[in-house]
């Protein structure tokens, strides 16, 4: 995605939206701005975690052995909770050798055929992520580790990410419908 | 060969369109294994391994360490530093960039991770400096790629542990092409920035000062690496303690952040590496489509048939090697290929170590090599203003020069195996 | 020419492994056994899918078949770390009776409750190696304090016991773990010792039966069903003498492998009985006791084996 097609005030207030389309959208934006603080919470947890294993190991000579299963979860979780609201800044990369010598109108031709793509692999992910976890429940398949939790908890976390991104992409299809640009600035946090 | 050919095509075709790389990537991998019966069936097995990995972990925290660096002011320090130690020499900028790729390579194995740590800290200082933005992406985009070659390095465990070839012996022999990689990039932007103007030598007293000034932030990278290599901890636990370094510099020495700025570091990290672990996981998809319609080895196969010389055969493998590389992460390169050229080789009597060593390098010119090719997005991730074409555009010189150094190293085997030859024993090869 | 059926088999095994080998052995003999009518494509190394995808792969019908350590189920198969309680099964007269036996077919049922159907025991080791770099690590007293690399929960308890500090190192630091010092010690089976280069970074080697790597050949029980009565004992022959001609290799302690490893200028120990039995008497009740914990059927399985 250009960044140069970034429109920098992207509030819903700022287009002639009709009110569902603004409810809607600043509903999104709230969403995602608490996935966005779980997903970077994720990130000082894993630091904090690992961190605090190489100390222990150190200084009590005791191992962590939960510590490598807890973290690869985080990662997990850190991309699940992140990808939308990547999606809704803009953050997304593509190859933009072509698009970028588009005209206005080409080019939000352009995003909006990427946001119906993005919208396709979402609509997937949830089936795809849903029965496979459903499967993981009927036989009662437990992660490898130590910690042996219910792996279909942890791969909700698959069909949870689409859902986010299933929003993303029609918080952004609905601006390109209404005059708006795909993407939002950056969120103050 | 023409259903290959076209079926490349029609990704990058798509690819063109504008889609994110991730959507593209995994869309087509889908509709490659729709005909399949249920091929669909494991994306999300696929996704969920792929991004759920401990080791992964050390890229959103090097990034974090990065951003911690960049808004702590350390970033700022160090580059001052660099500036008044080389400011007479030309390019001494990008040389200081370089030599940083190399330290933060011998952290760390993975090119994402480098590129990703030195991209944030060094674009914006380049440019600083008077660098053309396309040069400061292309010197970080291929700089970054030493992370593979100059030990520690995952894909050499990776290939070792596939192949059976001894993998302190691998590490020992990407020291010297890593230094030959460096070494050329440093000459390029030598040449490249000759014309600028150079400022005076700096005297001894001035540059004595500016390293005792940035003494904290030289000291960082030297307390991970000692750490390391000390046993203290591994290369993934390295990136945590790294950011809690910088976390206590930042804090207690320099005083330059407080909680808000620790939030949105983490923010910053978390962003960019959900981004660069969904391509991760599309480019997880798409070569599960390709490895199950057999399409990687039906391609070795065709190169395997010929009948060449061991000097014929190599130069075909680097060639297949290129072209796999512009759309397969290197992971996915070096557990397909492997297991089915081995035998080939030790049939014309090709050393393992060796041709590890080049199959890494081709895998370092996969990462800047679109369509695919990871060190470009991250670039495009830590500089978002930047234009993928820009970054395309800098980074091709460097596909180049790195093609020059692998042909060094192919005429020259002594390049690579003179280290391992002289400092271990490889018992039992 | 195409064949009417196909078995896609995933392993996660370089191609020098003895397993792979014998995968790909049973590749030529099921395709020949079937006059043509089944094809057979291996997927190595993970290619396809990592060690731990494929049992669901199989289950779900992403591919046909694939080889499956004994390790690798986990929490999902608990019965299945019968094998790694210390010096329970690994003497080879017990191996030999083990395929076919009840304490097989109660495994085999586990498997089926989970969607695969096992036409295999495929013997990957029964010959674990401890390896370390400051002292050899003989007797029991001599693992206290030791950061060693571990074998999943249930025998690490059995270090613990010991006084060592199992870790849960992933795979692929391993080398480098062992190479700085993060972990002192690791065990895996001797050929695993020479084939990931752990002698390069290790100087000492014990070795000793401490539990027994089995691989199970497992395919799609929808597939199966669809076979072909011929093509389906085609595909059984095949497997039984793969079956067999890997239980041959682990008939007794392999001295050749020893051998090679001392080549390699490692200082190898092989555990007399007593010092078998010490470690044994040090680990195995606790490991036991663990196993009974976490196991339905644990008690009636034990019983089955120590028949054997
Ligand atoms: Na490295
Ligand atoms: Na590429």
């Amino acid at each position: 995605m250009n960044s140069k097609s970034l429109c920098l005030d992207g509030s819903p207030e700022a287009l002639a939206l009709p009110a569902v389309c603004r409810i809607f959208s600043r509903t999104v934006s709230a969403i995602f701005a608490a996935a966005m603080a779980v997903s970077a919470l994720c990130v000082l947890v894993a630091l904090a975690v690992i961190a605090y294993s190489v100390v222990v190991r150190y200084f009590l000579g005791e191992p962590s052995l939960w510590v490598d299963e807890v973290v690869g979860y985080l990662v997990v979780a850190i991309v699940m909770f992140g990808v939308a609201s990547a999606l809704r800044e803009g953050r997304h990369i593509g190859v933009d050798l072509l698009t970028e010598r588009l005209g206005p109108r080409g080019r939000r031709l352009a995003e909006a055929w990427s946001m119906l793509g993005v919208l396709a692999l979402a609509v997937f992910l949830i089936a795809n992520g849903w029965e496979t976890a459903m499967f993981s429940k009927s036989i009662e398949m437990v992660s490898q580790g130590y910690l042996e939790v219910p792996l279909y908890a942890l791969q909700l976390l698959i069909p949870f990410g689409g859902c986010l991104l299933a929003l993303a992409a029609v918080d952004a299809l609905l601006r390109l419908a209404f005059g708006g640009s795909a993407h939002v600035g950056q969120e103050k946090h | 060969m023409l259903a290959i050919t076209l079926m490349l095509i029609g990704l990058v075709a798509l690819l063109l369109t504008g889609l994110p790389i991730f959507a593209g990537l995994s869309l087509f991998g889908g509709f490659l294994l729709a005909g399949e019966p249920g091929g669909l069936d494991a994306v999300s097995d696929l996704i969920f391994a792929k991004t759920g990995m401990y080791v992964l972990v050390a890229i959103p925290l090097f990034a974090y360490m990065a951003h911690i660096m960049i808004r702590g002011r350390i970033v700022d320090d160090l580059y001052t530093t660099a500036h008044t130690l080389t400011r007479h020499l030309p390019g001494g900028v990008g040389i200081a960039t370089i030599v940083a790729c190399m330290i933060f390579s011998s952290i760390s194995g993975s090119s994402v991770a480098t590129a990703l740590t030195i991209g944030a800290v060094a674009i914006p200082q380049m440019i600083r400096y008077g660098y053309a933005p396309k040069m400061a992406y292309g010197l970080v985009a291929a700089g970054g790629t030493l992370g593979i070659l100059i030990p520690p390095s995952g894909p050499m465990i990776l290939y070792g542990v596939a192949t059976d070839t001894s993998i302190s012996g691998l590490f020992m022999a990407g020291v010297l092409p890593g230094f030959l990689l460096s070494g050329i990039f440093m000459a390029y932007c030598a040449f490249k920035q000759w014309g600028t103007p150079r400022a005076e030598r700096a005297s001894w007293g001035e540059m004595g000062r500016a390293v005792r000034q940035s003494a904290w932030a030289i000291a960082l990278p030297g307390l991970v690496l000692g750490g390391m290599y000390a046993g203290l901890f591994t290369a993934t636990e390295a990136a945590a303690i790294g950011a809690v370094l910088a976390l206590l510099i930042a804090g207690l020495a320099y005083r330059s952040i407080g909680l808000r700025e620790i939030w949105q570091c983490a923010i910053e990290a978390s962003r960019t590496s959900a981004m660069l672990f969904m391509i991760l996981a599309g480019a997880a998809v798409f070569s599960y489509a390709l490895t199950k319609l057999m399409i990687p080895q039906q391609v070795v196969a065709l190169v395997l048939e010929l009948q060449i010389g061991p000097y014929g055969f190599l130069l075909l493998m680097m060639l297949m090697l290129f072209v796999l590389g512009m759309f397969l992460e290197s992971i996915a390169i070096i557990l397909i290929t492997s297991p089915v050229i081995m035998p080939v080789m030790a049939h014309l009597g090709i050393n393992p170590i060796w041709y590890g060593v080049l199959l890494v390098i081709n895998l370092e010119v996969a990462m800047i090599t679109p369509p695919v090719g990871m060190n470009l997005f991250t670039i495009k991730g830590v500089v978002p203003s930047a234009s993928m074409g820009e970054i395309i555009r800098g980074a091709m010189p460097f596909v180049l020069l790195m093609t020059l150094g692998m042909l060094l190293v192919m005429l020259f085997p002594q390049i690579a195996l003179v280290l391992p030859e002289s400092m271990i024993n490889i018992n039992a090869q | 020419q195409a064949a009417d059926y196909s078995m896609r088999l995933s392993h996660q095994l370089p191609a020098s492994h003895h397993v792979a080998k014998a995968l790909e052995a049973f590749a030529v003999e099921a395709e020949k056994n079937s006059g043509g009518r089944l094809d057979v494509q291996i997927f190595g190394g993970e290619q396809l899918y990592k060690a731990a995808q494929n049992h669901v792969a199989v289950a779900r019908g992403q591919v046909e078949a694939a080889s499956i350590l004994s390790l690798q189920w986990g929490g999902t198969v608990p019965e299945m770390q019968i094998f790694s309680i210390p010096y329970l099964m690994t003497r080879p007269e017990q191996l030999e009776k083990f395929p076919g036996s009840p304490a097989a077919a109660l495994l085999e049922d586990k498997l089926q409750q989970k969607g695969v159907k096992s036409i295999a025991w495929l013997l990957d080791a029964n010959d674990s190696t401890f390896t370390s770099q400051k002292a050899p690590l003989v007797a029991p007293a001599d693992f206290k304090g030791v950061k060693i690399r571990g074998l999943g929960r249930l025998v690490d308890t059995g270090f613990i016991a010991m006084g060592a500090a199992p870790s849960t190192m992933p795979g692929s630091e391993v080398y480098q773990g062992l190479q700085t010092g993060v972990i002192d010690a690791g065990v895996s089976s001797l050929s695993a010792v020479y084939a990931r280069r752990y002698y390069e970074v290790q100087k000492y080697a014990v070795v000793t039966p401490l539990i027994t790597v089995y691989q199970n050949l497992v395919v799609n029980p929808r597939w199966w069903e669809g076979l072909p009565a011929e093509v389906r004992n085609g595909v059984l022959a095949a497997a039984k003498s793969a079956e067999l001609s890997l239980a041959a290799q682990g008939a007794e302690q392999d001295p050749e492998g020893v051998a090679k490893l001392e080549k390699t200028g490692m200082t190898v120990t092989v555990h007399t009985p007593e010092q078998r039995k010490a470690l044994e008497q040090a680990m195995q009740p606790v490991v036991v006791g663990e196993f009974l914990k976490t196991t339905a059927d644990g008690q009636k399985l034990l019983d089955l084996v120590r028949q054997l």
